[in-house]
């Protein structure tokens, strides 16, 4: 009797433990899959101009003797395409926005990083690391506009994002060279690639899908992908280099 | 007191003949005149043979035209190194002037009086963000002379182009780009994508306004 009663305490604590935040947590994670995948550019480089600062002579003091180039086509000797914008379009379970904003810096007269992904809801930052006037203006089509001065180095502006929007350039109107695009979008599962072309998006729920690609000069592509329970899928892209540049 | 009237023919069957033929004469110059008045004017044959729409012309000279001048200057920055792109040899300038010129005459090319702005039917590749090809050409002939003072606009932004590669100034060329790329896009945030944000700061701005000419 006592030693039944010993076992089924012991079981009703194992139960419990197996149950807990961690157990939980990685049962929900092998629920769910990956999306990893890789992205090129099959055609000629076409290189990136360097930007012209002399219009703003401290622009052109922070950079002295460094080559700043417009990061249209961010492209390795092999192709691998960095700065694209990676994507799952469809209907998915509601998830908890980040608290934590999403940040972007106004560094020596050029926003950094140049692509970057946010969530509905979420706020997106910037901050000036210059000693030097810049603006931050989006050029939205939805309810994701602002335009205010940050003046000093150090200030933050901050913006909840209202509208999914793919993409958002931001950019200063005091020096038109400076761009930055941001995916503003109501799902957790994109990615922005690495130097290497490679992304990857975590955590899937098992489903097929159509995952987009976006780059800044060569727009969208897309395909289906299909995420199983507990593995890997593999998607790779490729540009030729002759897709017709996003409107406006 | 009598009057001699030597003008009037009397009893000569000769005399009176030859009156009568005088007076017919007169008839018909006078009927001749008549006849000559203007009868209501045919329509003047037209002066120009139109074929392209405004878009086709955008597309085969405006844009690969603009696309020559911006990128026979700059430093280009890519994994296989550093080039430093300029027109160097008189055949590179010559081909650089070649598309200063079409450039600038393409600009006259799109005022012509009853060119459209696209073929019948043709949309939007953009709905939304740009405006349907009907609602350009409706913009368009709603205020035909600020439509023309665009085209001008980008005419003159062109010019300092064209003085600097006859130049052969490099730098003057590269100059001279940015100062084509504004003309475009005021015109664009007028009359191609101009519900978008950048067309509303334009507004407010007073870019999407062409100078007075």
């Amino acid at each position: 009797m006592h030693r039944r009663m010993v076992l089924t305490v012991a079981g009703v604590i194992a139960a419990l433990a197996m149950s807990g935040p961690d157990r939980g947590a990685s049962a929900q994670a092998a629920a769910r899959g990956t999306i990893k995948g890789h992205i090129r550019l099959s055609g000629e480089e076409p290189g990136n101009p360097v930007i012209r600062m002399g219009k703003d002579p401290m622009c052109a003091t922070v950079n002295r003797g460094k080559q700043v180039v417009q990061e249209t086509v961010l492209a390795s000797l092999d192709g691998s395409l960095a700065n694209v914008f990676v994507r799952l379009q469809g209907t998915f379970p509601a998830t908890p926005v980040p608290s934590e904003p999403v940040t972007i810096d106004q560094r020596a007269c050029v926003y950094v990083p140049r692509v970057i992904g946010v969530r509905v809801g979420q706020t997106l930052q910037v901050r000036n690391d210059d000693e030097i006037m810049h603006n931050v203006h989006s050029l939205s089509v939805k309810s994701n506009t602002f335009n205010v001065s940050e003046p000093k180095a150090g200030m933050v502006q901050q913006f909840k994002m209202k509208d999914e929007e793919v993409m958002l350039r931001i950019k200063c109107d005091i020096h038109s060279w400076m761009t930055t695009y941001v995916g503003v979008v109501s799902n957790p599962y994109f990615a922005v690639t690495n130097k290497a072309g490679s992304f990857e998006i975590a955590s899937v729920p098992p489903g097929t899908y159509t995952i987009v690609a976006w780059q800044e000069r060569y727009g969208p592509v897309m395909k289906t992908v299909t995420v199983k329970a507990g593995a890997t899928a593999t998607v790779d892209f490729a540009y030729t280099g002759k897709e017709k540049p996003p409107a406006g | 007191m009598t009057v001699k009237n030597d003008f009037i023919p009397k009893g000569d069957p000769m005399r009176r003949f030859h009156w009568l033929f005088v007076l017919s004469v007169g008839v018909f110059i006078v009927g001749a005149c008549n006849s000559s008045q203007p009868a209501p004017a045919a329509p003047p044959a037209p002066q120009f043979r139109l074929t392209a729409s405004i878009k086709d012309i955008m597309d085969a000279i405006v844009d690969p035209s603009a696309d020559v001048l911006w990128e026979s200057v700059a430093t280009i920055v890519s994994a296989r190194g550093t080039e430093e792109r300029r027109p160097r040899t008189d055949e590179e300038w010559a081909t650089v002037r070649r598309n200063a010129v079409r450039l600038l005459e393409a600009t006259n090319l799109m005022v012509m009086e009853g060119r459209h702005v696209a073929k019948p039917g043709e949309k939007s590749e953009n709905p939304g963000i740009e405006l349907e090809p009907e609602e350009m050409e409706k913009l368009i002939n709603e205020d035909r002379p600020t439509f023309v003072k665009f085209a001008q606009g980008l005419h003159d932004a062109a010019m300092p182009a064209l003085k600097a590669i006859d130049d052969k100034n490099a730098e003057g060329l590269l100059d001279a780009g940015e100062l084509i790329d504004n003309a475009c896009e005021n015109c664009h945030l007028k009359y191609w994508y101009p519900n978008t944000a950048q067309a509303d700061e334009a507004k407010k701005s007073g870019a999407a306004n062409p100078k007075k000419g």
